[in-house]
């Protein structure tokens, strides 16, 4: 199955962002306000999927931030950007579920279906959506950092593994683990209810 | 019997990860399969079932977000702004206390016992009012560098942030009643 999310994470002008980049480096806040704001949204959504928890999420982005802050000088080539972060997010994220004992609280949720033609099938399609961020919540930490980036962001396997930081043959053992994993649970939810 | 095929394999397969040789084994398979078709065919449904749910994306958090790590910087570099005034307080203090030091010790000279002294034996040189007056002359480098050795005069140095942007640092000396505090407000230097 292809996913409709094309793969360029971060569109930007690349002129713009070295500008940033370097004023940001010679302690312009202002400059780097502006790289918050071009990168807020992908840091958060990725927090977001990945964590299921809005407070966790945020704690997260402004971890990512301030980490990347401090790096800013290590950051050589802007291009690396979009990389770290998606990566300094998945780990500033598995850091959180390590510490919660992967245990927050589902406090995001599916967006609703348009209940206007058929209110009973929308209902039974949304608890289905539910279902199925319910069995995410049940995968260890590195399986649902993969299973986020590979079937909800859409990377590749090859680049979800230069994200991480892994081989792809690790990648390929977790999302293979993760979608057994949510099969094997939303199938038993659904007999079960059935 | 066995299948060939295992459940992590139709797990790559569903989604597309496995390399074009694994894809034609287990396409192979699959036609002659009616269980492993029945697991590929729940992959596909979960599958479609993740991609179809996702995440209500909360952009009201992006503001909290933004603010919170701005604050946090600019803390931050007030801070260190003031460690800075602070540690260039310090090495001011250090250049001086050695001249407070001496100044604060020569009105109270250690007491002499009385029956040790003795009336002086030499002569004391005439003066003759034609020669020069010599006049002692204190380099404050070389001053600096024997206490510095010694270390008698600085004993501590305590820097005390406080409330806000204010901080405290203490020089502690080596007479307990001569302590330098100087006080430093951030707020003051921001632009």
């Amino acid at each position: 199955m292809q996913m409709a999310v094309p793969f360029v994470p971060l569109m930007f002008e690349s002129d713009t962002l070295s500008g940033l980049v370097r004023k940001a480096r010679e302690g312009d806040l202002a400059s780097f306000e502006q790289i918050v704001r071009l990168h807020e949204r992908a840091v958060l959504g990725l927090a977001q999927k990945i964590l299921l928890n809005r407070a966790a999420a945020s704690d997260a982005a402004q971890e990512v931030f301030l980490r990347l802050h401090k790096n800013l000088s290590r950051l050589d080539e802007e291009r690396d950007l979009s990389a770290w972060l998606y990566r300094t997010t998945s780990n500033a994220c598995v850091d959180i579920l390590r510490r919660s004992r992967n245990d927050l609280s589902l406090d995001l949720v599916a967006e609703p279906i348009d209940a206007a033609e058929n209110p009973e099938q929308t209902v039974a399609a949304d608890q289905q959506k539910q279902l199925v961020l319910a069995a995410l919540k049940k995968l260890s930490p590195a399986e649902r950092q993969a299973i986020v980036l590979r079937d909800l962001e859409g990377f590749p396997t090859a680049e979800v593994a230069r994200i991480l930081a892994v081989s792809e043959g690790t990648v390929r053992s977790q999302i293979s683990t993760g979608r057994a994993k949510i099969k094997d649970f939303v199938m038993a939810q659904l007999r079960r209810r059935a | 019997m066995k299948c060939p095929v295992t459940e992590e394999q139709l797990a790559l397969y569903a989604g597309g990860d496995l390399s074009f040789d694994e894809s034609s084994v287990v396409d192979q398979h699959l036609s002659g399969c009616a269980r492993c078709n029945e697991i590929l065919a729940a992959f596909h449904f979960t599958r479609q079932l993740l991609a179809d749910a996702p995440v209500v994306p909360n952009d009201a958090d992006l503001p909290d977000v933004r603010s919170g790590v701005l604050d946090r910087l600019r803390r931050r570099h007030r801070q260190t702004r003031c460690i800075q005034v602070a540690a260039l307080a310090a090495s001011l203090a250090l250049v001086s206390v050695p001249f407070v030091h001496r100044e604060h010790a020569s009105p109270h000279p250690a007491p002499v016992p009385v029956a040790s002294v003795r009336p002086p034996t030499v002569p004391v040189p005439e003066v003759h009012p034609s020669e020069p007056i010599r006049r002692a002359v204190i380099k404050p480098v070389r001053l600096r560098q024997r206490e510095a050795k010694a270390r008698p005069e600085l004993r501590a140095i305590a820097f005390e942030p406080g409330s806000g942007d204010k901080a405290m640092l203490k020089l502690a000396t080596a007479d307990p009643n001569v302590v330098i505090l100087i006080q430093m407000n951030g707020s003051a230097h921001e632009n």
